[in-house]
């Protein structure tokens, strides 16, 4: 349950930094490279901590299959 | 007060690293370059080897095989170093300084491959040593040559068009840095990749790489 | 800019379905729908995941990083007209991520795939072919150049047509199911990417998607010069078609010959090269 939550924390903060980067870019804010650099760092972060939250479970576990 | 002579191969100078008169340079390319060899060193210092997992010949057992600690320290210290020589290689604005710190890329990936103790690796180490040591003859050849022909071994004035490097001096420098990184060679060197490690293992490649790129950009600015 | 890459992704996903499409049809079978591998990559970002005990952790996750970051990188340089010996870094780059996989799990077949990775060192000679012969005729390796180059001497398609072979071949090399793909054979498994299943998988599957999107385009940028989006993307999916026709019809090559044909490649645009530039200069 906590490493769903800080899978979640992890994906928010990157994915605004991401879109953040982009719209500062965009209306000048920030220069351009300085934007793709960021977005360069956030974006793998950003898709395995949301793919990371999205895939954690919630409950009790399973009873993992050990074999025949 | 530095102006790149030459920004249409590898972008634009960001800045520069002065040491007296060796003035390194950080462009888009080199500092991308940079980047990586720092990501890869950092994890070379950070990350734990694997630990190899082998399937015993007609059937279905496997094993993991034994790592000895000692062994790993040393190949962990020569691939961070490794990397060092990398980072200099990269940024390094004067044609000696690359070359040895190439070299020195060289010496360190043969005590990468030579910390396993098996046959095969060993043997791998020792014929790649064999080629690096030959290709420091073409290496420092090639920096002789430019300093011979042009007075100046500063890229700052190489990649000027006032100053014409000779075809030989190129080709030398290129032969060497196949050498003494594994890149092209490595073909014959798939036995490396039976050495643990893999963090260390993949600074091989990580350096032969891209010293091989930034060759590739003196070559070309020339 | 985030929206360009997240476009990139889903269009290289879909180029990824079309491309295991028309595989299929030539070869007489339906086929998946072409908005398979999408499904795939969520599929796989869905299911449960973990590190095998025997991997190097760090190095493990960290690859998959790695491969979704160079590639938006390389993404960002072919948008802002950035240096094409920059692009040919990453894809060098790509060497380590592919070697990477395959040796961080320690196991035996993502070890092959890495060696054979290695071995197939040689696919990038045509690349740095392609830089050479371009940077013989434009005398500039930046992207905006080489655009602006083209505008007024025409397409290098038909002045560097070697080169042009040589990255259709260097794109052809890093396709799914191509005859030079041996480091994802199946007698190794999966090969490199064997040990990297559930979300590591799915981070792979969205890192390789940006790199066909990226190689397709470079090469519509490089080749043709700057299009409208839409008549890039029409162009990008036909070479695509006629990659996806050579992979449908041709085996998987033996290691040693993918080398070969490789560096035959590379020796007959070097030959190109030199009577270009020392005989007839």
């Amino acid at each position: 349950m906590k490493r769903k939550q800080s899978a979640l924390t992890i994906a928010t903060v990157s994915g605004i930094v991401c879109v953040a980067a982009a719209i500062f870019a965009a209306i000048g804010y920030l220069a351009v490279w300085l934007a793709e650099i960021l977005i360069v760092l956030a974006f793998p972060v950003f898709v395995i901590a949301l793919a990371l939250w999205w895939s954690a479970s919630e409950g009790v576990a399973d009873i993992p299959f050990i074999g025949y | 007060m530095f102006n790149l002579p030459v920004t249409n191969i590898g972008g634009s100078e960001l800045f520069v690293l002065e040491f007296g008169d060796i003035v390194n340079y950080f462009s888009v390319y080199t500092a991308a370059l940079f980047a990586f060899a720092l990501i890869f060193t950092a994890l070379a210092i950070v990350s734990r080897p694997e630990k190899m997992v082998d399937i015993a010949f007609g059937g279905d057992a496997y094993y993991t095989k034994e790592i000895d600690p000692g062994l790993l320290r040393f190949q962990r210290f020569m691939a961070i170093a490794c990397g060092l020589a990398t980072l200099g290689a990269v940024v390094s604005g004067d044609v000696f300084n690359f070359t040895l710190f190439v070299s020195m890329v060289g010496i360190t990936n043969i005590g990468i491959v030579a910390a396993y103790k098996n046959k095969h690796v060993l043997n791998a180490a020792f014929q790649y040593g064999i080629v690096a040591m030959l290709a420091t003859v073409p290496l420092f050849g090639g920096a002789a040559i430019v300093l011979a022909t042009t007075g100046t071994l500063s890229l700052w004035e190489l990649y000027t068009a006032a100053v014409a490097v000779p075809l030989i001096a190129k080709i030398f420098l290129v032969l060497g840095v196949m050498g003494e990184g594994m890149a092209p060679f490595y073909i014959a060197k798939a036995e490396i990749t039976r050495a643990q490690g893999a963090p260390f293992i993949l600074m091989v490649h990580v350096s032969s790489l891209l010293v091989f790129l930034r060759v590739v950009e003196i070559v070309i600015s020339m | 800019m985030i929206e360009y890459l997240i476009f990139a992704l889903f269009i290289g996903l879909l180029f990824h379905g079309i491309h295991r499409k028309v595989i299929a049809r030539v070869q007489g079978r339906p086929g998946p729908p072409i908005w398979q591998e999408i499904l795939h990559t969520l599929k796989f970002s869905f299911k449960e995941t973990w590190i095998p005990k025997t991997a190097s952790q760090t190095l493990f996750v960290a690859v998959v990083l790695v491969a979704i970051g160079i590639w938006s990188a390389a993404l960002f340089i072919l948008l802002s007209g950035g240096s094409i010996l920059l692009l040919f870094g990453i894809y060098l780059l790509h060497k380590i991520v592919e070697h990477g996989l395959g040796l961080s799990s320690g196991s035996p077949y993502g070890k092959f795939g890495a060696i054979r990775s290695v071995i197939s060192a040689a696919s990038e000679l045509p690349l740095f072919a392609t830089v050479g012969l371009i940077y013989f005729f434009t005398h500039s390796l930046m992207l905006s150049d080489i655009i602006a180059y083209q505008q007024v001497h025409g397409p290098l398609l038909i002045a560097a047509f070697p080169a042009a072979i040589a990255m259709y071949l260097v794109i052809l090399s890093k396709l799914h199911y191509s005859p030079f793909a041996i480091i994802e054979a199946k007698e190794i498994v999966s090969g490199n990417m064997t040990e990297h299943f559930g979300i590591w998988r799915a981070g792979l599957e969205v890192g390789y998607a940006i790199k066909t999107y990226v190689l397709l385009y470079a090469f519509v940028l490089i080749f043709i010069g700057q299009l409208p989006l839409l008549a890039a993307l029409l162009l990008m999916l036909l070479i695509l078609v006629s990659l996806s026709f050579i992979c449908a019809v041709s085996p998987m090559l033996s290691p040693y010959d993918t080398v070969t044909v490789q560096s035959l490649v590379t020796g007959a645009i070097a030959v190109y090269i030199i009577v270009l530039g020392v005989i007839l200069a």
